[in-house]
């Protein structure tokens, strides 16, 4: 199955668009899904590495199973404040 | 029972509103920080700096970052505001106040609070230098 992916800050300027679309196979864990956001677009992949997963916007571990039907978003290192 | 009033936003900080929204009367220690843009990053000048959020979940982490504080210190208000997208060099970016009857528990508070925004809080700033050349932070 597919899954979207929403895209901030820099990854969504390096993919050029809000959200990318990975080709998947459930179940698959954060950290999988974390590496083929890298396999599926490799200009991501040194930012990807030092990003996290958020699921319906809370941050998960990499081992967590993700919900195909969740809201996934990568983030990258945050910068607030 | 603390009052939290969290808010993303895209006009300017207000800072004496912000300090307002935590006034009690039974509160001795009344403390508001506030985060400015800063001009120079190393030896680079920055003109502007652009703020993005994941919005939804932005919100909702600065709930519970300030629902922590609000259970390990007493505070009676806390208030945060963080700017979004064209914030000029020098001006506020982010402001937190917070209120306690004694002064401790608001000069503990507020650092571990921002610590805790600037780790975990959705937020991204773009810095735009003077030669026109933009850079997103992320470290």
């Amino acid at each position: 199955m597919q899954l979207p992916i929403l895209l901030f800050a820099g990854a969504k300027q390096i993919a050029n668009a809000d959200q990318i679309l990975i080709d998947v196979h459930e179940p698959i864990t954060a950290g999988e899904v974390l590496e083929k956001i890298a396999d599926s677009m490799p200009e991501l992949r040194g930012l990807a590495s030092h990003s996290r997963l958020a699921v319906n916007g809370r941050y998960v571990t990499s081992q967590t199973i993700v919900d195909g039907n969740a809201e996934l978003a990568l983030i990258p290192p945050v910068s607030g404040g | 029972m603390c009052e939290i009033q969290i808010r993303l936003l895209r006009d300017s900080i207000d800072a004496g509103a912000v300090l307002a929204s935590v006034h009690d009367a039974r509160c001795g220690a009344q403390m508001l920080f506030l985060g400015c843009t800063r001009e120079t990053t190393g030896d680079r000048l920055t003109t502007l700096l652009t703020y993005e959020a994941y919005e939804a979940m932005a919100t909702e982490v600065l709930q519970e970052i300030a629902a922590t504080a609000a259970a390990r210190w007493p505070l009676y208000f806390l208030t945060v505001h963080h700017r979004l997208g064209v914030v000029a060099a020098g001006e506020a970016s982010v402001a937190v106040a917070a209120s306690s009857p004694h002064r401790a528990p608001v000069m503990e508070a507020l650092p571990w609070l921002l610590d805790s925004l600037k780790s975990q809080v959705p937020i991204w700033k773009q810095e735009q230098f003077y030669d026109g050349s933009t850079e997103w932070i992320h470290q």
